[in-house]
């Protein structure tokens, strides 16, 4: 008896020690695309928020929950997840019951017109990996996923494994993500093919489609959550009209079932949505749109009382201003022209280095830029660092400026601040190499070069 | 299902555990339910043939028992019939295509039907392995079997159904019949060499099949020294497929508490094309040994006629690999090699092996090569195919790509690669204690548990993630699986 019990205690602990380190191998070659965005949802304080939006990449590039606290003092988060169908909607709309009980739930039905449990099978992978492991996902992924599946998505090192390969510094450190789930999109894209299909097309609803629709009113219903479906605009084409139609008729059963929802394929003018500059893509809008869809369905969700008990919160407050570096962050790499790149780090609170390649020209090119006034630069080639308004101009000659780059200042012996730059970065070919810093993020936002006489910057 | 699938990662922990707890006088009925259970798994229908297989050969030796004037008859007929099963579903359309082809090249038409039918798998080592049962019997080196679960067991024993070891009736037939107990050295000893066997296979056999596949595939664009990369990593992907098996299939009877016949002791370190055939596919090449080669008069003979039974029992051993001249081409060079070692070492009194070290490297080597050229005509997809690699080879002297970084495109890069040849060098390391006599899971048994775990989960770990498996990749088949 007891060398049995001696011999269950060994497999055990071999048992626990292989899993351990499977587990870890897992999380380091698991693709993590999406996994802070979705995992900051389960980040957030039990029953803190009033508001959850879930749905695909429609709905997380369009809603700004700093938005709504800034505007309306609303707490909301994303739960969203590229390509995620309604019938993943379904489950995710579980989750939110199960972890905030919010006030509201706003649902984007871009895939109403599917008729089918999962569009994608990387996807589905990316939601359910960053979802805890509970009944909930355990049901989601007996129901939506394929039997001859079931395997990458009980042990997703079947399917990772041979990421080992592509594993790069993201894949071992912890992302952290500090946008409540939004992942607005900077680009400018003009939809001028955009076309509003009219109210009157319609088309059958899937019946897939619909019967999870149907159940998240249910489940809603039960837990006394209001349920609002939206369909955020696109630009359609001749192949894709059907889906408009679809659109079209999810307006007249949601109406049966008493349930609010917004397309706002019909709501362009109202929401004041340009066709021209707030969109990202042909499917997506931007920032710029988002903020609009953003402040108009804040509206609605204030005149629901949310926001009403909210006062100030410094956690909230703080975390604002995070998102607004964020912001800054994506939108410094949309800049392309040498005016408004230099007008926005010189606006903002950033710090950063500048290697010059010859300083005798650079006044003349440079000189608009406010913390320049009165520097006093040595000849050839220098290195620039800007922090805080105190100058530190270094010869380059002379000085060992080597090692990788890690994109973090460092103390010097000397205390002198500096940064320890590649090879690659600093051989420069440009005359002028800008290396911008974001401390509220830690990271290095942009690297850009100019020549002075180009009016673009350079990335590579 | 394969070994390398998560049905058989799921399947066999169950039959062991319910084995284990079982009563002695269940286990036999619960292994044979399972190995049938195991056969079916790849095609329900074909365990028919594998219930024929073994009625005919077991009624066959009780018959010889019982009616001893008509034995030859009986065996006779047993071969027959159990070969002309073989025959049909293996050779039909190879001979029939072969003579079409012939009455064409004689300017006649004809138009022979062919058997559309998938050749089940493991065929042809059940039916040796009832055939060796019959032949044993007829010798009068074994009784026959009396108990028909026991005997269907041997015949259907799920380690070693699909892909071997072809076991003798002497070495696996009472172990069916005798007690097995739960031990637990044995038990780690026998998931050890499953792990060494998994490692062989999803590590180092599917890579190199990667670029042996993508090479072979396109040989007319690839130069000389590419094919030459190839057919070496044929060779280790030939043999770690296989003997992977084969450590798998050991592995798991041992854990049940079965000895099966070890089918290959290090064969590349060969010092002769002779002792080569000696440490591959053992159980093969003695089956061939003791029921082809020694009936047709073995070496007892005149020259000529050894000669002529080796160039037989070599043709009939590639035509056994399949149904393609390139295998029966393949059979007969070896045959050949060996032929002419034997003139060299009866009429010249030249030595197969050396004592020296410089002499086994060099030994070693040559076997190596004598037998790598042989694996092109294994592997190519028909004659031309195989002719034309061995004409680029010579022809085509590209030694800049070891250099260049085109080695990077023959369907692995360089990270593939390299881990490759890590794997290989940890194959080759173990091989050669192995070859010294160094029992490597007794040395791993003996260190502390601190140290044993270690290895154990680096070894899983390792081959989790270096595999090829999974949704990225087709579950490859073990290559003597299609015979």
């Amino acid at each position: 008896m007891k060398r049995k019990l001696y011999l269950g205690i060994k497999v055990l602990v071999f048992a626990v020690l292989l899993c351990a380190v499977l587990i870890k191998c897992n999380d380091v070659l698991a693709v993590k695309e999406e996994d802070s965005r979705i995992t900051s949802f389960y980040e957030e304080d039990k029953d803190s928020l009033e508001a959850v939006f879930i749905g695909s990449s429609h709905m997380f590039v369009t809603a700004y929950p700093f938005q709504l606290w800034e505007e309306y003092k609303i707490k909301s988060a994303v739960l969203g997840g590229n390509g995620m169908g309604v019938p993943m909607e379904y489950y995710c709309v579980k989750e939110a019951i199960r972890e905030q009980h919010p006030d509201v739930i706003v649902v984007d039905l871009y895939k109403a017109y599917l008729d089918k449990k999962i569009d994608s099978k990387s996807f589905a992978h990316n939601m359910a990996r960053a979802m805890p492991n509970t009944a909930n996902k355990l049901r989601m992924l007996l129901d939506l996923i394929p039997k001859e599946d079931w395997v990458e998505f009980g042990f997703p090192l079947y399917l990772y494994h041979s990421r080992w390969k592509e594993l790069t510094r993201e894949d071992f450190e912890e992302q952290y993500c500090y946008t409540k789930g939004a992942a607005p999109q900077f680009r400018n894209y003009d939809a001028s093919g955009f076309e509003e299909v009219s109210e009157e097309e319609k088309q059958e609803v899937p019946k897939t489609s619909w019967s999870y629709i149907e159940k998240m009113i249910e489940v809603c219903e039960e837990n006394d959550v209001d349920l609002i479906f939206t369909v955020m605009p696109y630009e359609t084409t001749k192949k894709t009209r059907h889906q408009q139609r679809v659109f079209n008729e999810l307006s007249d059963r949601l109406s049966e079932r008493g349930v609010e929802y917004y397309n706002f394929f019909h709501m362009m003018d109202e929401v004041g949505i340009d066709v021209e500059r707030d969109f990202y893509d042909d499917v997506h809008v931007n920032y710029e749109g988002g903020k609009k869809i953003t402040s108009y369905l804040g509206k609605i969700l204030s005149d629901k009382g949310l926001g009403a008990k909210n006062s100030h919160d410094s956690e909230w407050e703080e975390d604002a201003k995070t998102w607004h570096a964020q912001v800054n962050n994506k939108q410094i790499t949309t800049i392309n022209d040498k005016d408004g790149y230099l007008d926005f780090i010189d606006s903002k609170d950033y710090e950063f280095i500048i290697m010059i390649k010859d300083t005798s020209k650079f006044y003349r090119y440079f000189g608009q830029m406010v913390f320049l006034h009165g520097t006093k630069l040595p000849d050839g080639k220098c290195i620039y660092i800007y922090d805080d308004g105190k100058e530190n101009v270094c010869p380059v000659d002379g000085r060992k400026i080597e090692a990788l780059f890690n994109g973090k200042w460092l103390q010097t012996v000397n205390g002198d601040k500096t940064m320890m730059l590649d090879k690659d970065s600093y051989s420069f070919s440009e005359d002028v190499k800008i290396f911008v810093y974001d401390e509220r993020l830690d990271q290095m936002i942009d690297v850009a070069g100019i020549n002075y006489k180009e009016e673009k910057v350079r990335r590579k | 299902m394969i070994f390398n699938s998560i049905e058989f990662l799921i399947f066999f922990p169950a039959v062991m555990l319910i084995y284990f707890y079982i009563p002695q006088k269940l286990k036999t009925y619960w292994l044979l339910a399972a190995s049938y259970y195991f056969y079916m798994c790849w095609n329900v229908k074909y365990i028919l043939l594998l219930l024929m297989s073994t009625i005919i050969t077991y009624a066959a030796a009780l018959m010889m028992e019982h009616i001893r004037t008509h034995k030859k008859l009986i065996v006779a007929g047993s071969f027959i019939t159990n070969l002309s099963i073989l025959a049909a579903f293996k050779y039909y359309n190879f001979f029939s295509d072969a003579i079409a082809e012939l009455f064409y090249d004689l300017g006649i038409a004809v138009s022979i039907p062919r058997f559309d039918v998938l050749l089940p798998v493991g065929i042809s080592f059940y039916i040796f392995q009832a055939l060796g049962y019959t032949m044993d019997v007829y010798r009068g080196e074994v009784e026959a079997e009396k108990n028909f679960v026991n005997y269907a067991l041997f015949v259907s024993f799920f380690p070693q159904l699909v892909a071997g070891p072809i076991e003798r009736t002497k070495n696996l037939l009472h172990q069916i019949k005798e007690p097995h107990y739960f031990e637990e050295k044995r038990v780690a000893y026998g998931l050890q060499l499953m792990v060494w066997g998994l490692f062989k296979k999803i590590v180092i056999a599917d890579k190199a099949a990667i670029l042996v596949d993508t090479v072979y595939g396109n040989y007319h664009v690839y130069g000389g020294w590419e094919l030459v990369i190839a057919t070496v990593l044929f060779a280790v992907q030939i043999y770690c497929d296989f003997s992977s098996y084969s450590d798998i299939a050991i592995g798991a009877a041992q854990v049940m508490g079965f000895t099966l016949m070890q089918n290959f002791r290090q064969p590349y370190f060969s010092q002769s094309v002779s002792e080569f055939w000696r440490r591959w596919h053992i159980s093969l090449s003695t089956w061939f040994r003791d029921y082809l080669y020694i009936p047709l008069g073995g070496g007892r003979c005149k020259p000529l006629r050894h000669y002529m039974n080796l160039m037989i029992v070599f043709l009939v051993s590639g035509l056994w690999h399949g149904a393609n001249w390139t295998y029966v081409i393949w059979g007969g060079i070896n045959g050949c090699y060996q032929v002419i070692e034997n003139f060299l070492k009866h009429r010249f009194g030249f030595k197969l092996s050396s004592e020296t070290f410089g002499g086994k490297v060099f030994r070693m080597s040559g076997t190596f090569l004598l037998i790598n050229f042989s694996w092109i005509f294994f592997r190519a997809d028909n004659l031309r195919a195989a002719l034309g690699i061995i004409k680029r080879m010579f022809s085509v002297n590209n030694p800049w790509i070891f250099f260049d970084g085109s080695l990077g495109g023959m369907g692995l890069d360089f990270k593939d690669l390299f881990v490759l040849f890590l794997s290989l060098e940890i194959l080759a390391f173990v091989s050669i204690l192995q070859y010294l006599g160094i029992q490597i899971r007794e040395c791993i048994s003996r260190q502390n548990i601190v140290f044993r775990y270690m290895v154990y989960v680096m070894s899983v770990v390792f081959i989790i993630i270096f595999g090829i498996y999974g949704a990225a990749y087709d579950a490859t088949s073990f290559i003597y699986f299609q015979f």
